[in-house]
């Protein structure tokens, strides 16, 4: 591994500072309380879009309620275990096998499930509630 | 050999970004950006390079446009709830 340049370094550290910052909000302020903005798309449309529940789920994450967090919203906590796995395979540490994001059709399967993921939690029947946030 | 060495490295496709995107700040800027990471996938596959090269930019910017509308409205947010606040501090001070 080469050397990090010293502008690159202080991005990485203030990248880092201001993700632990975000983190201990989500930590010590509750979303569920309307601590936190709502999502402008809901506002606007009514309708839930991939990341509602997001936040709530990231408060529940951090508590480790892992149920709760993946009823307010079933996508995030793989897609940070994804970002994380692939976050590693770059840093060259971790599992030798290969990141699934770095596969030519990831992005056609995501979109899929992103797709697939959105409209069933808008849908009002009861095997589709559990998606809603 | 030759034909492995006049072929370009694959540019980044800022999938990581764009799911960031797509799963925390709720934009549809997260999901132009993963078609755009589909796009330099599949052009890159069959050999478009540079094509692959401008859809690669493309996917940049639609995930900093997305990072940055939502991250802005989050620190706006937290900024007007603590100036809501600070002031509500100084209207009871000076009872």
């Amino acid at each position: 591994m080469q050397a990090t340049s010293l502008p690159k370094k202080s991005f990485l550290l203030a990248g880092t500072a201001g993700l632990l910052g975000l983190l201990s909000l989500y930590y010590f302020f509750d979303p569920h309380q309307g601590a936190f903005p709502a999502c402008p798309f809901y506002q606007l449309t009514g309708w839930f879009c991939t990341g509602c529940g997001s936040q709530r789920a990231l408060h529940d994450l951090l508590h480790l309620n892992l149920l709760e967090s993946l009823g307010h919203n079933l996508l995030l906590l793989p897609a940070l275990v994804l970002v994380a796995w692939h976050g590693a395979h770059l840093a060259g540490v971790g599992p030798k096998a290969k990141s699934p994001l770095g596969a030519t059709r990831a992005p056609r399967y995501i979109l899929m499930v992103i797709g697939i993921f959105t409209l069933a939690r808008n849908l009002p029947w009861d095997p589709f509630q559990f998606l809603a946030p | 050999m030759s034909d492995l060495s006049n072929q370009p490295a694959k540019p980044n496709n800022y999938l990581v970004l764009a799911i960031l995107c797509t799963v925390c700040c709720c934009l549809p800027a997260g999901v132009v950006s993963i078609v755009y990471a589909a796009k330099v996938n599949e052009t890159y596959a069959r050999g478009e390079y540079d094509l692959a090269e401008k859809y690669s930019s493309n996917a940049r910017t639609w995930g900093i446009v997305g990072l940055v509308v939502g991250g802005i409205g989050v620190i706006l947010y937290i900024a007007l709830i603590g100036f809501g606040v600070f002031a509500g501090i100084m209207e009871n001070a000076g009872y």
